[in-house]
Order: structure tokens, then sequence, then C-alpha cells
């Protein structure tokens, strides 16, 4: 009987299907998503820069027993075929999350390395509206429903149930950031753009004189000059740069520097994907009235 | 109506067109380019006389083009040529292999052609991606500038260890000829017709495997462990051969985005049977060398664009364990815009001695430069 039991938990626990994500926020999603069928990990965690992530053996041995690998997409994570390769599972789906995402900032001209670290395929922090949510969601919900047709129900109403939560707390965050409509900000990367066409802020300089170009003191003159002249009072900066040149520049400014976090569990008081755009929202409306 | 067909014509054409450029696009191998450039000068060229620093020479190590890209949904080929020098060097084919990494039972890969084989930690590793400017003295000595680089069919398996380990078999089936090539010429010291025409007129088979293991240590650390072996004829004129024991490690911890330590080492060891000439009755004689080297390094980035770093050597020589050679070096190198561009300057000391009464001793300073041109992948830890 106890080695039925045993047996019994063994096997259930051998249903679940494993699904490893590049970032800790997919994670979270396919949680969501698969509830209890699914076993979930994570390959980059959310104090990382996920563009520049070093390919560890211990990546590829995740992939190797997993039946997904969710991903960003959009030449987010161009660290991801030597990791799959290296994986040597031949059942593993990859799902692309951008692939219905309205994507921004998309070049219109040949790109190349003068541009700095220019995504062909568009900006990829599109994870940060969490109106694309919605369309992440339904990727990992069409893929889980491959691999598990008979739980598509289950997943469906996972997925529901979240949305619905979602969008009561967009609704908040679109309320909080109301008044803030047009409030003009500078940010370390390019990493804000979907979060601020969302909520109606400005970003108008990065400390990056061009996409993954460390600052130069030519480029900090002139994002002061623009700050001053433009009247920005927040610099928004992604939780894995040094905030040694963005501190000068809010200094020189007279602006209030704020960290945000790009990912769940990027910094303290990040948790979950709700907490995360919490965070940031709390952090640019408190820092709007400091300096009103 | 003319005017109707050519409109079609035209847009077919359009249509053709950028399909064409698209695929083509897409299809097209990723291209790098990566010349390594080097500064050096050393105070050795006066000895005994006076140790002064000689005029820097300025070169160009090597000039190394990388041609990489998926065959099929199976396979992957690499290519990478290499000239050294501004001169009349030859252009070389430094490796051109495919890799069958999908589609195989037990999910085995191949890799087939000539390449760096998995022997230790340093030998896959292209220079211009180490942290410091010259080689270890023991792989100098004991596998050759070059490294153990060779034609040859290569087979790995990941090994069943859990959740944690990762566990990797590779095996290796060389030519053996740039194994046999890094002999000085030992045949000739006994009136053989020449180690290279020995060499290209025949094909001595060399062996090597390597086990690695990696397993992260805590949460911003990792630890690799392997150990290498390898077998081959090392001198063809006399058939002799020689065995290469390798333990390697790498220990990397990074706790930010701009903090990494990484301590690495690498342990050989030489057993090899050598001529030693004709005994009291005329008859050949040998003699079974043992011997060994290694090299150990830490490397701290400190931050975004700055490391610093020192190694120590110490090595013997494959064919007497009397030639020793030790040594030191710091180095730092500068990243200024990622890996698309690196500075790096070390200051070496190497101490050798060939025999009691041969002692010489060696300072230098280098300065090298690399650019990477095109496509720059992520690292392999």
């Amino acid at each position: 009987m106890l080695l039925l039991l045993v047996l019994g938990l063994y096997f259930a626990g051998e249903a679940k299907i494993r699904v490893v994500t590049s970032l800790s926020d997919l994670a979270e999603f396919t949680k969501v998503v698969g509830g209890e069928k699914v076993d979930v990990d994570f390959l980059v965690r959310g104090s990382q820069n996920p563009h520049y992530i070093e390919i560890k053996p211990s990546y590829m041995l995740k992939l190797k027993s997993a039946r997904l690998f969710v991903t960003i997409g959009m030449q987010l994570e161009l660290w991801a075929p030597q990791i799959i390769d290296g994986s040597r599972n031949p059942n593993l789906i990859v799902v692309d999350c951008s692939r219905n995402v309205r994507k921004l900032e998309v070049p219109t001209a040949r790109v190349d390395a003068s541009m700095g670290d220019v995504h062909p395929f568009g900006n990829p922090h599109y994870w940060l509206d969490p109106e694309n949510v919605k369309f992440i969601l339904q990727e990992i919900l069409d893929n889980l429903v491959k691999v598990a047709p008979e739980d598509a129900e289950y997943f469906k109403s996972n997925m529901n149930s979240y949305v619905r939560t979602l969008n009561t707390k967009i609704a908040e965050w679109t309320s909080l950031t109301k008044p803030l409509k047009g409030t003009k900000l500078v940010t370390y990367h390019t990493s804000f753009s979907y979060f601020a066409e969302r909520f109606g802020l400005s970003v108008v300089g990065y400390v990056e004189p061009k996409p993954g170009i460390p600052p130069t003191p030519s480029h900090s003159t002139e994002l002061i000059q623009l700050m001053r002249n433009s009247g920005v009072k927040i610099v928004g900066l992604e939780q894995y740069f040094e905030d040694n040149t963005p501190q000068q520049i809010a200094a020189a400014a007279n602006a209030k520097l704020i960290r945000l976090s790009t990912s769940v569990g990027g910094i303290d008081g990040t948790e979950d994907y709700i907490r995360l755009i919490d965070h940031n929202i709390r952090a640019i409306v408190s820092a709007a009235k400091g300096s009103s | 109506m003319n005017d109707l067909r050519y409109k079609s014509f035209a847009l077919m054409f359009a249509v053709f067109g950028t399909t064409l450029s698209i695929a083509q696009t897409t299809l097209n191998p990723e291209i790098s380019v990566i010349p390594r450039f080097r500064l050096e000068s050393d105070d050795g060229g006066e000895l005994p006389v006076r140790r002064i620093f000689g005029r820097p020479q300025f070169s160009l190590e090597e000039f190394e083009i990388a041609i990489q890209g998926s065959l099929n949904p199976f396979a992957r080929a690499d290519v990478f040529l290499a000239k050294k020098g501004f001169g009349d060097e030859p252009i070389e084919i430094e490796e051109a292999y495919a890799t069958f990494l999908r589609g195989l039972p037990l999910d085995l890969n191949f890799r087939i052609g000539k390449y760096l084989a998995d022997f230790g930690k340093l030998n896959m590793v292209h220079p211009h991606a180490w942290s410091f400017v010259s080689q270890p003295l023991s792989l100098e000595r004991f596998i050759g500038e070059e490294g153990i680089n060779d034609l040859g069919i290569s087979g790995s398996i990941l090994l069943p260890a859990g959740d944690v380990l990762y566990s990797k078999l590779t095996v290796d089936v060389l030519r053996g000829n740039s194994i046999s090539s890094i002999a000085p010429s030992s045949d000739e010291r006994y009136g053989g017709p020449g180690l290279v025409d020995t060499v290209a007129a025949s094909v001595y088979y060399a062996n090597s495997a390597r086990l690695m293991m990696f397993f992260p240590t805590s949460e911003n650390g990792d630890l690799e462990i392997g150990f290498s072996g390898l077998t081959g004829i090392h001198d063809p004129y006399q058939k002799l051969r020689f065995y290469y024991s390798n333990v390697d490690f790498k220990y990397k911890w990074k706790p930010g985005a701009y903090t990494s330590l990484v301590l690495q080492g690498e342990a050989l060891f030489n057993s090899r049977k050598i001529l030693v000439g004709p005994d009291a009755r005329g008859r050949r004689s040998f003699q079974t060398v043992t011997s060994g080297g290694f090299y150990v390094f830490a490397d701290l980035q400190f931050n975004k664009v700055f490391t610093i770093g020192a190694r120590y050597d110490w090595s013997q020589s494959p064919y007497t364990n009397s030639d020793k050679a030790e040594g030191g070096a710091v180095f730092i190198g500068y990243y200024p815009v990622e890996e698309t561009a690196a500075f790096r300057l070390q200051f070496q000391h190497v101490r050798s001695t060939q025999s009691v009464a041969e002692r010489r001793s060696i300072n230098s300073i280098a300065l090298q430069f690399v650019f990477a041109l095109g496509p720059h992948k992520a690292h392999l830890f």
C-alpha cells in the first residue's frame, strides 16, 4: 500500500510539465497559467541584466529536462541558442512571447554596431507594459495546451482569473499615473519605453549615449543640459546598473534618482509582477510629487 | 497592355527580389573578424652583457576570420581562418568543423573536421578570449603554441548525474600529426629523415578524452572540474608514444553585474619514452621521461570595464625534467565597450633552468589590442 502511495506520488510529480523561462517574470506568468500542472524554473535572476548572460552548463542542464522554454524573443536572449544547443533536448519547444505584441522602436534603416546594441526587431522590453502581459499569457497558454490538451480548460481558467486581477490593477495604476501624464524622465537604458507609453510618461533621454554603450562625459553633459532645458526631474535607474554616473547627472540637473526594476525580484519589494509595477509606479509618483 | 505587362513584371521582380534578399540575409552565416595586435618589449636581447628593455616590437599576432552558422536543423559549422603577421605568412585553416547536434541516439554530439580538441580548460579557448596576453608556460611547452589542434572526430555525451551536476564526457580520435610535431625534431638528432617529412607521409592517430563536471557552489559561484587524457606518437621516426593526463578547474564568483572573480588552473603530467642513443653495444636504448607543469591564475573584474589578474607558471620540458621554467605575470584588462574592443597590459617574468650551469631570466612587457568586428556571442563559462 505504502509502495503504491509512493509510486503514485512519484508519477504524479512526473506528470507535471517542466517549463524553463528566460526571465523570472515569465516564470511567474507560466506558473499563473500552468498552476499545479507545471514545474517552472528560470535562468536569469531579476537582479541580472538579461542582455548579457554567461552561458553556464547548469542552464543547459535545466533545459535538458524541460518541455517548454519560454522566452521574450526579439533577440533579447541572444545567448539562448547556445544554451538550447547545449541542452541536447530534441523535444524542447521554444516559445517566443513577442509574437503578437505591438513592437516599439523597430529600426527602419539597416542596423549596425555604430548604433550600439540596437535590437533589429524592436525594443524587447515589452513585458513592462501590463497590457502586453495578456499576449504573453496567451502565448504560454497556447503552448501549454499543445503539450497537455486535456488541461486546456484548467489553464484557460487560471489565465482568465489572473487577467481579471491584472485589469483591476491596470485601472488602479492608470488612475495613479493620470496626474503624471506627460511627466518627463530619463532612464539609463531603453528599458521603459512600453511602460512609459502605457502610463503617459515621456522618456526624453538616456544615460547611455546609445543602447548598451557606457556613458561618456560629453553625453552626460548634453543630457544634463537637456534635462535642465526640458525640466526633467526624475532619473530612473534599472536595478543592474551602477549608480555613479546617474547620481552625478541627477545632482547636476537637480533631479531625483530612483531605482526602478525591470524584472520580478530585481530589487526588494518586487517579488511578483504586480508588486514590480506597483514599485515602479509608486517610485515615479513619489519622485514627481517630491519635485513639484 | 505593354504598360500593364511591365508593371506586373516590375511587381513580380520587386516581390521576388525582396524575398530573395531577406532569404540571403537570414541564410548567410555569421562572419566575424578578430585581429590581435601586440606591442612588446623584453630585456633578454642583450643578455648576459646587460639587462635593458629593447625597442618595443609592434606585431600582428594573428588575424582571425570566423564564419559560423547552422548547416541544417541538425548540424552547425564553424570555420576559423587565421593569418599571423603582416608578411608572407600563409593563411591557415585554424579550425573547420561541423557539429551534429540533434537527431543522434542518446543525445550524442559529434564533431568532424579540424578543431581544437577538448583537452584541459584553455585548449579550446581562442587566445583573444584569454584574460592574459601570453600562453601559460606549461601549455606552451607541452602542447605547443597552436594547442592540440588536429583533424579528427569527436563524440560527446552528457552523463546522467542528477539535476545539479552537469557532467560531459568527450572522446576524440585525432589524426595525430599536430601532436607528433610537438616533438622538437628528435629524429634529426639521430640522422632521421626529418620530422615534417615523416609526419606528412604517415598517420599516427592520437586519442584524447575529457570528463568535465560543472556545478553551482552557491547562488553566485560555480565550479568546473575537468580530467583529460591524451596519448599519441610523439616521435614518428621511432614510433614512440607519450601519455598526458591533465586536471583543470575553474571557479567563478560573480556577486554583481560588474564584479567577478575567476580562479583557474590546470596541471599536466607527461610520460613518454625517448630514444637516448645507442648503448655500449650499439643498440638503441630508450628512457622514460616523466615530467609536468601547471599554471594557476586569478582574474578580478572590479568595475564595468576593468579587470586585473595574476598568473603563476611552472613547467618542466616534455623531454627532460631538468629543463624547468617558472614565471609570473600580472595583467590588466580594459574593455571600453563590452567585448568589441579589449586592451590588455601584461608584465611577465620568466626564469628558465636548462641545466644547473645555464640559468636565464627574462622580463617582458606587452600591450595587446583586440577588436571583434561582427556578431560576438555570449561567452561560455
